[in-house]
C-alpha cells in the first residue's frame, strides 16, 4: 500500500495549519456555540476538544508520512561535515 | 492538616530528586551515552516548559473569570506545532546550522551580525521575562502559604501579606541550580543534557498532578462529567462574548509566544540534539497540551461550585483537595505546581543569561581597552562568571519585581502582557527567514516602534498608576491629550486593552520593519546572511566562504578558540578540523572555509555577532564577494532563463523537423515525378522504336518488296528517328532550363514580332487542320527584354497546341494582345473542349498532356508546355492558365514592358 505521494503529504502538512484556524475561528467556532448538551456537556466544549483532537490526530498521521527521506537528508541536517568529502568548489 | 514541615520537606526531596537527575543527565551526556536524553518524548516534554504555574495556576482560575478563553492559550502554540512544516522546521534547521545560541543571536545573526539588534532583542527579552519570573515566584510563595497554612486556603488576606523571605529562599535555590547545572561549562552547542532532563521529569510530575486534581474534581466532586457542567454559568460558555477579537488574539499571542519566547527558544532550536524530533513533538506537545487542558474546565467549575466565594480561582487546583481534606492530593498538586515554576525559571535564567553576556557583556568587553590579552580561556571565564552573575541579577529583579508591585490580582493578566513584548520579535524573525530584502535597520526601527508603543499602551498602565505613568495619564492621556490616551489610541476605544495594544504595536512594528527595510540596503554581510538563511535548505548553495574571503594565521586563529573554549577544547576542536580537510593533525590548512567553520564553531558559544567580531580582530584582507553573491542571486534568473532558452530550442528543432517532413514529403514527390518521367520517357521512346524497328524488320526480311512500298516503310522510319530525335532534344533542352543552363540570348526585341513569327509558322498547320487562326485587337509594339527565337517558340507551342487540341464543330483560336502597366500580354483563346479542372494544376509540368483529345494522334510528347513555362520563367515573365469560363482554354503570356525609347 503506496498511499499518497510524499508531494500530496507534504502539502496537506502545509495547509493543516489553516484548516485549523477555520475551524477554531469565528466565525465557524460560533456555530457550535448554541446551548446545546451532549451527555451533560455543552456542544461547544465537546467541538472545541474534537477539533483540537482531531489536528492531533492527523499531525500524528503526517508525521508518520513525513519521515526523512534518506540518509543523504540525514546527512544533511548535521551541519558540520563527518568525514573528508568536502565537496570541492 | 499538611503542616509547613512536611510540605517543606516534600519540596526539598522533590528538589533532591531534580538535582540528581540534572546531574545524571550530565554524566550520561558527557560519557556519549545520552540515548534515551535525545529521544524525541524528552524534547517534547522540554516543550512543555510552555505551561507554567501561570497554566497551572493561572489557566483555571481564567476559566473560572472568561470560560473557554483559557484554551486560545494552548490553541496557539497548537496550531503552530501541527503547522511545523511550514515555519518550525525552517526555524530548527537555521537554529542549528547556525549553531545559534538564542534568539537575540538569530535575529543579530540573520541581519549581518548585527551588534546592536542583538542588544535591542535581549533587552525586550529582559523586560519581557522579568514580570513572568515574579509572576512563578508568587506563585511558589503563595501557593506554598495556601499548602501548608491551617484554613488559609479561604483567606483573602492571605494573598496581600505573602512571605516574602520564602519567596527569597525559593529564588535562591533556583539560581542555584541553574548555575549549576545551566553554566557548567562553555559548549560549542550550548546544550544542557542535566537540565533538559530534570525539566522532562518536572513535566510529567505537573501533568499528572493535574489530571490527579482533575480526576478528583470530575470523580468526586462534580459526580461525574455531566454534574460538573450541570451548575455552570450560561455566562462562562456564551459564545458570543468569547469569540471575538479577544479569542483570536489571544490564540495569535499564544502562537507567536511558542515561537519567540527566549525560554521557548532554548528548549526548542537551541537544546534541539535532532532536527527530526521536531516531527514527533508535533503532534506529541499539542497532544500534552490537550490533557493539560481537559480538566481546567472542571476544575474551574467544581472550584466556583463548591467553594465559598472568597476563595482564589487562581488557587483552585491547590483549594478544592485542601476543601475535601484530600491533604495527599494537595501536596501532588502543590509539587506539580512547584515543577512547572521552577522549570520555567530555570530555563527562562539560561536562556536570558546567555544573551546576556553574549550580546551585552561581551560587546562591551571587546570594546574595552587592553581586551587583547590573550590568556587561554580568558573569554571562557569571563562568559561563565557573566552568566553565573547574569542569573542572580535576573533571579533577584524578579524577586523585586515581585515585592516592589505585590501581589498581583491576576497572575494571568501579567502573562499575556509578556507574551505581547515577546510577540514584537516576531515580524523581524519571520520576515528575517522569508524575506529576501528584510533589513537591519528596518529590523531595528520596528522592535523598537513597536516595543515602545507595548510599553506605553499596555506594560506601563499594567501598573495602575504605581510606576512611571500615572493614575491621571492613563485616563485622560499625557498632558490632557486625550488622543494619546495609553489604551485608546486615536480614540480607538471600546476596545479590550490587550487587543488594543497588540493591534498598534504589530501594526507600526510591521509596518515601520516593512517600509524603512524597503528604504534601506542591506550590507554585503547582511546579504550573504540574509541568503544562507532564507535558502537554508538549498544546501548546495550554502556555503559562506563562497562569498567571505580573509586571511589569518593558523596560529591567531588557536589562540583565539583558546581564549573561548579554553585549550583543551580548543586543541580537539583544531584536530578535528584539520583531521576534515585531509591535512596532516594540528596543521590544518587556514583558508575562507577553514576561518568560516571556526567562525560558526566559536559562535555556538559567544553568538554571532561576537564571533564574527573576535575572528575580525585576528583576520585581515576581508572581502566579501558581492560578485559570487550576485551570481547566486542570479542562479534563479538564470534557471528560468535557461528553461525559456530550452523552450526556443525545442521550439527550434519542433520547425526543423516540420521543414524536414517538408523537404522530405517534396522529395518524395519528386521522387515519384523523376519515376513517372523515366516511365513516360521510355514509353515516348518506345512508341516511335517500335515502329522503327518492325519497319527495319520487315525491310531485311522480305526481298520482294515493291520500291514504293519500301520508300514509304523508310520515310516511316526517318520520321520516327526525327520524332524521337526532337522529343531527346525537348528532354535536353528542358533539363538544360530547368538547371538554369540553357543559353539565351537576350536582347531589346518586339514581341509582337515574335508573335507573328509563331503565327505565321503555325498557318500551315492551322490550315491544314481547318482551324481559323484569328488576330483580334493586338498592340501596335511591345518591346521586350527577351530571347526572340524562345519567345517565339513559346507562341508556337502555345498556337500548336490550341490548333491541335481543337475539336469543335468550327475550331478557331484568337489571339489578343497589349502593352498596359509596363507589362506586355498575350493571350491565345480556343474554342476547344478545354483543360479538365482536374489537370489545371499540373498543366505545366512535364509529360502532361492535359486536353480532352487530341485532335491527331501526332500529339507532342507533353513537354512543350513545361518548356514554355520554364522559358517565360527565364524571361522575368509568366505564363499562365487563365480560370475556365467554358469556352477552351485560354493562356496568358506576360512580359516586363520597357519603356518606348
Amino acid at each position: 500500500m503506496a498511499g499518497p505521494s510524499r508531494d500530496k503529504i507534504e502539502s496537506l502538512a502545509l495547509v493543516l495549519p489553516f484548516l485549523g484556524l477555520f475551524l477554531l475561528m469565528p466565525p465557524a467556532v460560533l456555530a457550535f456555540g448554541v446551548p446545546a448538551m451532549i451527555a451533560g456537556v455543552p456542544l461547544i466544549v465537546i467541538y472545541l476538544f474534537a477539533v483540537w483532537a482531531l489536528l492531533i490526530v492527523i499531525a500524528a498521521w503526517l508525521a508518520r508520512r513525513l519521515r526523512p527521506r534518506a540518509e543523504l537528508e540525514r546527512a544533511m541536517r548535521d551541519p558540520a561535515p563527518t568525514s573528508g568529502r568536502d565537496r570541492p568548489d | 492538616m499538611l503542616s509547613s514541615k512536611l510540605v517543606l520537606l516534600a519540596a526539598l526531596a522533590y528538589v533532591a530528586i531534580l538535582f540528581a537527575v540534572a546531574f545524571f543527565g550530565d554524566r550520561q551526556a558527557s560519557k556519549g551515552r545520552s540515548g534515551f536524553l535525545q529521544s524525541p518524548l524528552v524534547y517534547t516534554l522540554s516543550l512543555s516548559i510552555y505551561c507554567t504555574s501561570w497554566t497551572f495556576y493561572g489557566a483555571v482560575g481564567s476559566a473560572a473569570r472568561n470560560g473557554l478563553e483559557f484554551a486560545t492559550i494552548y490553541l496557539g502554540p497548537t496550531l503552530v506545532f501541527v503547522g511545523w512544516w511550514f515555519f518550525l522546521r525552517k526555524l530548527v534547521r537555521v537554529g542549528r546550522v547556525h549553531k545559534v545560541t538564542s534568539i537575540a543571536d538569530l535575529v543579530s545573526s540573520r541581519y549581518g551580525k548585527s551588534t546592536i539588534l542583538a542588544v535591542v532583542v535581549t533587552l525586550i527579552a529582559v523586560i519581557g521575562t522579568t514580570p513572568y519570573i515574579a509572576l512563578q515566584l508568587q506563585a511558589l510563595t503563595v501557593s506554598y502559604q495556601v499548602v501548608s497554612h491551617a484554613s488559609a486556603h479561604l483567606d483573602p488576606a492571605l494573598l496581600a501579606a505573602p512571605d516574602f523571605s520564602a519567596t527569597f529562599w525559593i529564588a535562591v535555590g533556583m539560581a542555584v541550580f541553574t548555575i549549576i547545572f545551566g553554566t557548567r561549562n562553555i559548549d560549542a552547542n550550548e546544550r544542557h543534557h542535566g537540565v533538559v532532563a530534570a525539566i522532562a521529569v518536572e513535566a510529567v510530575v505537573k501533568l499528572a498532578a493535574l489530571l490527579a486534581v482533575g480526576l478528583f474534581a470530575i470523580v468526586a466532586i462534580g459526580d461525574g462529567i455531566g454534574g460538573v457542567f450541570s451548575g455552570s454559568h450560561p455566562r462562562l460558555l456564551n459564545a458570543d462574548d468569547i469569540f471575538g477579537p479577544r479569542w483570536v488574539t489571544l490564540t495569535f499571542l499564544a502562537a507567536t509566544a511558542i515561537i519567540c519566547l527566549p525560554r521557548q527558544f532554548q528548549v526548542m532550536v537551541v537544546e534541539n540534539t535532532d532536527e527530526d524530533h521536531l516531527r514527533t513533538a508535533s503532534w506529541l506537545f499539542p497532544l500534552y497540551l490537550f490533557l493539560m487542558s481537559m480538566f481546567i474546565l472542571p476544575i474551574a467549575l467544581a472550584g466556583l461550585a463548591t467553594l465559598p466565594a472568597s476563595a482564589d480561582p487562581d488557587m483552585f487546583v491547590l483549594t478544592l483537595p485542601l476543601f475535601a481534606d484530600q491533604e495527599l492530593l494537595a501536596l501532588f498538586a502543590f509539587l506539580g505546581g512547584f515543577s512547572s515554576a521552577t522549570s520555567m525559571v530555570i530555563v527562562a535564567c539560561i536562556a536570558l543569561s546567555t544573551m546576556i553576556s553574549n550580546h551585552i557583556v561581551m560587546p562591551i568587553a571587546l570594546r574595552l581597552p587592553g581586551s587583547a590579552l590573550s590568556a587561554s580561556g580568558d573569554v571562557k571565564r569571563l562568559l561563565l562568571v557573566s552568566r553565573r552573575i547574569s542569573i542572580g541579577i535576573i533571579l533577584l529583579l524578579g524577586f523585586l519585581y515581585f515585592r516592589i508591585s505585590g501581589p498581583s490580582e491576576a497572575l494571568a493578566a501579567i502573562g499575556l502582557i509578556a507574551f505581547a513584548g515577546v510577540a514584537q520579535i516576531l515580524p523581524s524573525l519571520v520576515g528575517g527567514l522569508y524575506w529576501r530584502h528584510a533589513t537591519a535597520k528596518g529590523a531595528v526601527a520596528g522592535l523598537i516602534a513597536g516595543c515602545a508603543l507595548w510599553c506605553y499602551t499596555l506594560f506601563l498602565p499594567s501598573f495602575g498608576g504605581s510606576f512611571l505613568m500615572s493614575a491621571d495619564v492613563i485616563a485622560n492621556g499625557p498632558f490632557g491629550l486625550s488622543l494619546l490616551r495609553p489604551e485608546s489610541l486615536v480614540g480607538l476605544s471600546g476596545v479590550d486593552p490587550l487587543v488594543h495594544a497588540l493591534f498598534w504595536s504589530l501594526s507600526l512594528n510591521t509596518v515601520l520593519f516593512t517600509l524603512v527595510s524597503l528604504a534601506t540596503r542591506p550590507n554585503p554581510l547582511e546579504q550573504v546572511q540574509g541568503r544562507l538563511f532564507i535558502d537554508v535548505f538549498d544546501s548546495d548553495r550554502l556555503d559562506a566562504k563562497r562569498y567571505i574571503q580573509r586571511s589569518a594565521t593558523g596560529r591567531d586563529l588557536f589562540v583565539l578558540a583558546q581564549r573561548i573554549l579554553g585549550a583543551d577544547a580548543a586543541h580537539h576542536l583544531f584536530a578535528k578540523m584539520a583531521g576534515q580537510g585531509g591535512a596532516a593533525r594540528h596543521e590544518p590548512v587556514v583558508d575562507d572555509a577553514f576561518i568560516d567553520q571556526l567562525e560558526r564553531q566559536l559562535a555556538g558559544s559567544v553568538g554571532a555577532a561576537s564571533a564574527r567580531a573576535m575572528i575580525s580582530q585576528v583576520t585581515t584582507g576581508e572581502r566579501i564577494s558581492l560578485d559570487a553573491l550576485m551570481r547566486i542571486a542570479d542562479e534563479t534568473q538564470q534557471v528560468i532563463e535557461y528553461s525559456q532558452q530550452l523552450k526556443q530550442k525545442s521550439e527550434e528543432l519542433e520547425s526543423t523537423a516540420r521543414q524536414l517532413r517538408a523537404a522530405n514529403e517534396r522529395l518524395t514527390q519528386l521522387d515519384i515525378e523523376k519515376d513517372d518521367f523515366l516511365s513516360q520517357v521510355s514509353h515516348e521512346v518506345r512508341t516511335p522504336l517500335t515502329s522503327i524497328r518492325s519497319f527495319s524488320e520487315i525491310l531485311l526480311d522480305e526481298d520482294d518488296l515493291e520500291p514504293k512500298q519500301s520508300r514509304r516503310f523508310m520515310q516511316i522510319i526517318h520520321d520516327e528517328s526525327e520524332r524521337m530525335t526532337r522529343l531527346l532534344d525537348e528532354i535536353l533542352d528542358l533539363s538544360l532550363l530547368e538547371r538554369g543552363e540553357a543559353p539565351l540570348a537576350l536582347a531589346t526585341v518586339d514581341a509582337e514580332a515574335s508573335l507573328d513569327r509563331a503565327l505565321d509558322l503555325s498557318q500551315g498547320l492551322a490550315s491544314r487542320l481547318g482551324v481559323s487562326l484569328k488576330s483580334r485587337e493586338r498592340a501596335a509594339e511591345a518591346m521586350v527584354q527577351a530571347d526572340p527565337d524562345r519567345l517565339s517558340q513559346v507562341f508556337i507551342n502555345l498556337l500548336s497546341n490550341a490548333i491541335k487540341y481543337n475539336v469543335s464543330e468550327a475550331p478557331e483560336v484568337q489571339i489578343w494582345s497589349q502593352v498596359s502597366h509596363g507589362s506586355y500580354k498575350a493571350l491565345i483563346e480556343d474554342n476547344g473542349p478545354g483543360i479538365r479542372p482536374a489537370d489545371r494544376e499540373r498543366i505545366f509540368r512535364k509529360f502532361s498532356r492535359g486536353w480532352a483529345q487530341p485532335q491527331t494522334d501526332r500529339s507532342g510528347a507533353g513537354l512543350g508546355l513545361a518548356i514554355s513555362w520554364q522559358i517565360m520563367n527565364r524571361l522575368n515573365g509568366s505564363l499562365e492558365l487563365l480560370p475556365d469560363n467554358g469556352r477552351g482554354a485560354r493562356f496568358l503570356v506576360s512580359l516586363p514592358a520597357l519603356a518606348k525609347a
